[in-house]
């Protein structure tokens, strides 16, 4: 008789285990990130003396730019809740919202004098940056540097 | 002197002519000075051609350059006026087994939306990942391998304020 019954325990035992390892996977945990506000110019000096010189290896990624100097604005650490959002302001005029998603992904938003301007999807890994730029006044660009902590 | 013997005379101070022409002009240079001032004067325009050629230098990179030419040509190809559709009758929709062929992708499409929503959702926001929603705002996306990074170029398709201000603001 339990002989007879093995083969439906066993695929009882199949459909638990698959279940708790489908919950598992799916509760995905908060996204660790660092946000990075960079100023690109040509200038040797930057004009606010409070700005530090962007660290060598990020100026080495952005070296495919024109630009010959990185000044680092502002940098934070922030937490996006799983499957939630986090607005972080960068400055006066410009403000990110980043989305967890599944993948992992995020959904960047970028606000600029309170407008939305861009909308962007992106997988994010350790080794992988998201620069999202633009020019500004004086031949300079900013630059928002998104990378997973 | 005519245009195709003054051709040979700038062939010959490129080095691309053979043995037999080189000595047929090295003649013309020996006996007649309208030749040989002809030559000097073609001597001295390389030289200053090839002295004061400007070097231009990109300001982007390779990756960047060429994904703001994929993009013009994206464009290009999308404001082309494609020919108009032939409509047909949807009686003729119904004949010769078209019915039957519609009906079997529909199955395929539906099976394919129930067993694999996921992989479609992530398929399509892939799609359509990048989104500027102001007008007056572009932008290009391109991938650096070699720097392992992803970058959107924010651009403005008409002057307008700038994004983020003065740098002066911009720590505050």
């Amino acid at each position: 008789m339990n002989t007879l019954l093995f083969p439906y325990r066993a695929a009882s035992w199949l459909c638990l285990l698959m279940i708790f390892g489908s919950l598992f996977t799916a509760s995905a945990a908060d996204l660790k990130l660092e946000v990075q506000l960079v100023w690109g110019t040509n200038d040797e000096k930057s004009p606010n003396p409070s700005h530090t010189l962007a660290d060598p290896s990020l100026a080495k990624r952005l070296a495919i730019f024109k630009w010959k100097k990185y000044y680092l604005v502002q940098r934070q650490e922030v937490v996006v809740p799983s499957r939630s959002s986090k607005r972080i302001p960068l400055s006066k005029q410009c403000e990110i919202e980043i989305k967890e998603l599944e993948g992992p992904r995020i959904e960047v938003n970028v606000f600029g004098q309170g407008k939305h301007v861009l909308k962007k999807t992106e997988s994010i890994s350790k080794d992988n940056v998201l620069a999202i730029a633009g020019d500004d006044k004086n031949d300079c660009a900013w630059f928002i540097i998104i990378k997973e902590l | 002197m005519n245009d195709k013997l003054e051709l040979k005379l700038q062939s010959y101070l490129d080095n691309e002519l053979s043995a037999s022409d080189r000595r047929e002009v090295d003649g013309w240079l020996a006996k007649d000075r309208e030749w040989k001032s002809l030559f000097a004067e073609l001597q001295n325009t390389r030289q200053a051609l090839h002295g004061n050629e400007p070097e231009v230098r990109l300001p982007e990179t390779r990756e960047f350059f060429w994904s703001k030419i994929q993009r013009e040509i994206a464009r290009l190809e999308n404001t082309a006026v494609r020919p108009a559709e032939q409509k047909l009758p949807w009686w003729r929709l119904v004949s010769a087994g078209r019915l039957a062929r519609v009906a079997a992708l529909a199955a395929v499409a539906l099976l394919g939306v129930f067993l694999f929503r996921h992989e479609e959702v992530e398929t399509f926001s892939q799609v359509h990942e990048v989104d500027t929603p102001s007008a007056e705002m572009g932008s290009i996306t391109f991938r650096s391998e070699a720097e392992k990074m992803t970058v959107v170029y924010l651009y403005d398709r008409e002057p307008a304020p700038e994004l983020t201000g003065k740098i002066e603001s911009a720590d505050q």
